[in-house]
């Protein structure tokens, strides 16, 4: 599933959404976590039916990287998967964090300004 | 079969009731009462089995096999197996709980957020809308 990407080819297309993602990714930095996690972390601001394509789409990117959970020999169950950011998604988070920081204090120079 | 006959006899009552509220006796309550009776006899053999400790299928069992058929493996894996496990999860956890009208409502969002992953809601949103304006036609 995952498309390798190489770094010069990378553009930052951070949405507001992956990024919030990243966000809550980052906020455990050790941690991984599974899409229901993430839903319940965001106070369902995050929906459940799309959560794992955007998670899909953001590992696509290579913002996030997955695992497959480690089962214990007496689990049944269906298999889940782990996400945790990359250091490329730490990165790009940061970025995303400057220039929205940058672009706030810009409109309110402007918003002084008239 | 006791559990069973009393879930059959609920169905048949609630429909001579239906039906006579409604003032339609006759062929009505017969074709009523059939899908009724066949409902329940499900309804009291999952009953049964539930209070004998029989295998009942988890949430999403039959609706993952008919994806599974014609859904990409990776789409599959990535986003419907786990779609299903949140569902289960949510599930079983609002069972624990004895909150059963909270583990039927999981149960249909989950469902309707599996559709809707595979984009499928979008179908359902193209029938309801023909439905409907063809209703307001009429």
């Amino acid at each position: 599933m995952k498309r390798n990407v190489e770094p010069e080819e990378r553009v930052l297309t951070l949405s507001g959404k992956e990024a919030f993602v990243l966000e809550l990714l980052l906020a455990k930095p050790a941690a991984e976590m599974y899409g229901l996690e993430l839903v319940r972390e965001s106070g369902e601001r995050l929906k459940r039916g799309t959560i794992y394509v955007t998670l899909g789409r953001m590992e696509d990117k290579g913002y996030v990287e997955s695992r497959e959970e480690e089962k214990r020999p007496d689990a049944s169950g269906l298999p889940r998967r782990l996400y945790r950011a990359t250091g490329y998604g730490q990165r790009s988070f940061q970025a995303w964090q400057m220039a929205r920081d940058a672009g706030r204090l810009r409109l309110a120079e402007v918003g002084g300004g008239l | 079969l006791k559990r069973l006959a009393v879930v059959m006899f609920q169905g048949v009552a609630i429909t001579i009731g239906v039906t006579a509220v409604m003032g339609l006796f006759g062929i009505a309550t017969i074709l009523i009462a059939i899908p009724l009776l066949i409902i329940g006899f499900f309804m009291g053999m999952r009953e049964v089995l539930k209070q004998q400790g029989g295998i009942v299928r988890p949430p999403g069992h039959r609706l993952l096999s008919v994806i599974e058929f014609f859904c990409p493996r990776t789409a599959y894996q990535a986003i419907v197996v786990q779609s299903a496990a949140d569902m289960r999860q949510e599930y079983y956890e609002a069972l624990a709980a004895g909150r059963k009208f909270k583990a039927f409502w999981v149960r249909v969002r989950g469902t309707y957020a599996l559709l809707k992953a595979l984009g499928l809601s979008q179908f359902l949103r193209i029938a309801a809308e023909i439905f409907y304006r063809s209703r307001s036609r009429t």
